[in-house]
């Protein structure tokens, strides 16, 4: 996957292009709107991750660039700002999805592998874990090539975790990605563990392994190990 | 006391103490004007008497005006005038006069000549100065107590609107005061003060609020990059003694971006930037927030009873109306016992929430910012604050009570 991400920060853009680097992706970054206008007219992205607020004007003034110049590509909007209007003007101006900061890196890997294979792939992929596979687009899940039920919640949260492999999630970040809520009204991220018990149940009844490993007192690792 | 009262009070004293000052002036300076004029006119009359007697024509006494007689027993020529009372024949009583005394060798005879002059009594003069006096300084006091009231009234008119204008000035509405023209300069000059100092706190309330908000956004960038590469440093393998310290820091900058994003919410509600007022059915945002938050209440094993009679429908903005009913919802579970419960009542007229709690709630700090439960560490204390700034906002009443283990609130239409 090739990414470009416009971002003023360049803590944060370091940040995120380590980590996408790590995962094999190629990564791109680009400080303001006229360093990011340099790189989508020399090349193609697969996904580009925008910052609204850029030194040189509004992110949502880049969207229309990468319509005339992008041939097939996924915007993800990022925004300190947690406001409607930027989101309704976004999405409206091109976006696909939008993260307000803070957030959580897992998140946004999550949301850019889901907008991947929605644009790039145009939503046919199958994800796949070992004996695991979940038809994205239609919200299916099979183990061992047999359906299983799960809830649209467990269902994210499977997809979750495969997308985000090999990584200790923190329980506030698989919080985060359950309950899509912008303000975290509850501190208390008890409840996550009756829907990994449900989860974890329902694979496993179904003739699957349990790959989630629990990390005392941070959260889960989705991992072979 | 008022400023009018005040006046005429001191003006009513002033008054006082002229009147018989003034009367006792009065009297003297009347008295010895009178006096002068009598005088006068008495040595003109001598003087006629003295020619008549020159040319040789006879003068008749006419009591008790002139009295004209031969004297032999006084040698001596002297003229004097003096107070007397005499015996008038034709009032037949004793009565004041003004006498010329005069004793002056006419054609070799000694005259004794007196002209009187009947005087007004000084008792007479006194009690009608004082009545003069006193009645002209009564009507001018009437007269002017009367007007007074009136150009007061009409003069204080702006004064006091204005004075009602400040009554109802809040910094919050963020509006200029809009004081009333005055003719008067000291009132202008009030205005003009009022209208500046009120502006300027506008001002720097304004530029507070802003700071507020400009601040919480510098924030959440650091606080997104020290997030993003704690959690990369919880990735690594990592003594678990360290992995457990990082990850308190990396649960510290959570908890400080909540924080973050809760104040950014209120300084947005008290810059009143959610303007998009829509009507509002309260019961279907309750009814998914309900849907959001059940696996709170399972969590805690809180049971839930609802009883929903009618639709309540208010008009405000959607998204302060989803914040409003989770912090609420957030709140009612936070506060719960184990195993406790929440009931939920709503009609078009209000919307009821009531749960069991142990702790021991001061309603009347409840909706203060940072004020919270001290059981509850996981907890920012804004809660309440942004459901009470949010309520305003949408013109709900709120209130909260505490009755056996029962916290009740209350959204009142």
């Amino acid at each position: 996957m090739k990414l470009l991400i416009i971002e003023d920060e360049v803590e944060l853009s370091i940040s995120l292009v380590n980590f996408f680097q790590k995962s094999g992706s190629i990564a791109l970054r680009a400080k303001n709107i006229f360093e990011a206008e340099d790189h989508l007219l020399l090349q193609q992205f697969d996904i580009v991750i925008l910052d609204i607020g850029l030194p040189d004007g509004s992110g949502l003034g880049v969207l229309g660039k990468i319509n005339s110049s992008q041939d097939n590509c996924g915007v993800l909007i990022l925004s300190a700002k947690n406001s409607l209007d930027d989101k309704i003007v976004g999405l409206d101006k091109g976006a696909d999805d939008y993260l307000t900061k803070p957030f959580h890196i897992t998140e946004l890997n999550s949301r850019v592998n889901a907008l991947l294979r929605r644009k790039i792939y145009k939503g046919d992929t199958v994800l796949n874990f070992e004996e695991i596979s979940i038809k994205t687009n239609e919200n299916q899940v099979f183990v061992h090539g047999d359906n299983v039920t799960l809830t649209k919640k467990e269902t994210s949260l499977l997809i979750y975790f495969i997308s985000n492999k090999d990584r200790v999630l923190t329980k506030e970040s698989i919080a985060e990605h359950i309950w899509e809520n912008a303000l975290g009204y509850c501190d208390n991220y008890d409840f996550i563990y009756t829907h990994i018990k449900n989860l974890r149940k329902k694979i496993e009844l179904a003739g699957g392994n349990d790959y989630l490993n629990t990390i005392h007192g941070i959260g889960y690792k989705y991992s072979l190990q | 006391m008022k400023l009018i009262q005040r006046t005429n009070r001191n003006f009513l004293g002033i008054l006082l103490s002229i009147v018989p000052l003034a009367s006792i002036g009065l009297f003297f300076l009347l008295n010895l004007f009178i006096h002068n004029e009598v005088d006068e006119k008495l040595r003109v009359d001598e003087k006629r008497i003295i020619e008549q007697l020159k040319s040789g024509a006879s003068v008749k006494s006419v009591k008790p005006i002139f009295e004209v007689s031969v004297t032999n027993n006084s040698s001596k020529e002297l003229s004097k005038i003096r107070n007397a009372r005499v015996y008038d024949p034709i009032e037949k009583e004793m009565e004041p006069f003004r006498e010329l005394l005069c004793v002056k060798k006419i054609n070799n005879e000694m005259y004794s000549i007196v002209v009187r002059q009947a005087t007004i009594e000084a008792e007479d003069l006194l009690f009608v100065v004082i009545f003069v006096i006193s009645g002209v300084f009564l009507l001018l006091f009437v007269v002017l107590f009367i007007l007074n009231a009136r150009i007061s009234k009409k003069i204080w008119k702006p004064f006091q609107f204005n004075l009602s204008q400040l009554h109802h000035f809040s910094l919050k509405s963020g509006s200029e005061i809009e004081l009333q023209d005055a003719s008067i300069d000291e009132f202008k000059e009030l205005n003009t003060s009022l209208v500046q100092m009120t502006s300027l706190m506008n001002q720097d309330y304004r530029i507070l609020k802003e700071f507020t908000e400009n601040a919480s956004h510098e924030i959440q960038t650091p606080l997104a990059i020290m997030s993003l590469n704690l959690e990369e440093i919880i990735q690594e393998d990592l003594p678990e003694k360290t992995l457990a310290k990082v990850y308190t820091v990396f649960q510290s900058t959570q908890r400080l971006s909540k924080l973050n994003e809760k104040l950014l919410l209120l300084a947005k509600l008290d810059n009143q930037q959610y303007t998009a007022d829509v009507l509002i059915s309260l019961n279907s945002i309750l009814e998914k927030q309900l849907e959001d938050f059940q696996p709170f209440f399972e969590n805690r094993q809180i049971i839930v009873s609802t009883s929903i009679e009618s639709s309540l429908q208010v008009q405000m903005d959607s998204v302060l109306a989803n914040i409003l009913i989770a912090n609420l919802l957030s709140n009612a579970v936070k506060y719960n016992r184990e195993k406790g419960n929440i009931s939920l009542s709503i009609n078009s007229e209000r919307m009821l929430i009531s749960n069991a709690t142990d702790q021991n709630i001061d309603c009347n700090l409840i909706f203060n910012r940072f004020k919270k439960g001290t059981d509850t560490v996981d907890s920012t204390g804004l809660g309440l604050s942004i459901v009470k700034k949010i309520s305003e906002l949408s013109k709900l009443q709120i209130s909260a009570s505490l009755t056996d283990g029962i916290f009740q609130i209350i959204l009142k239409k």
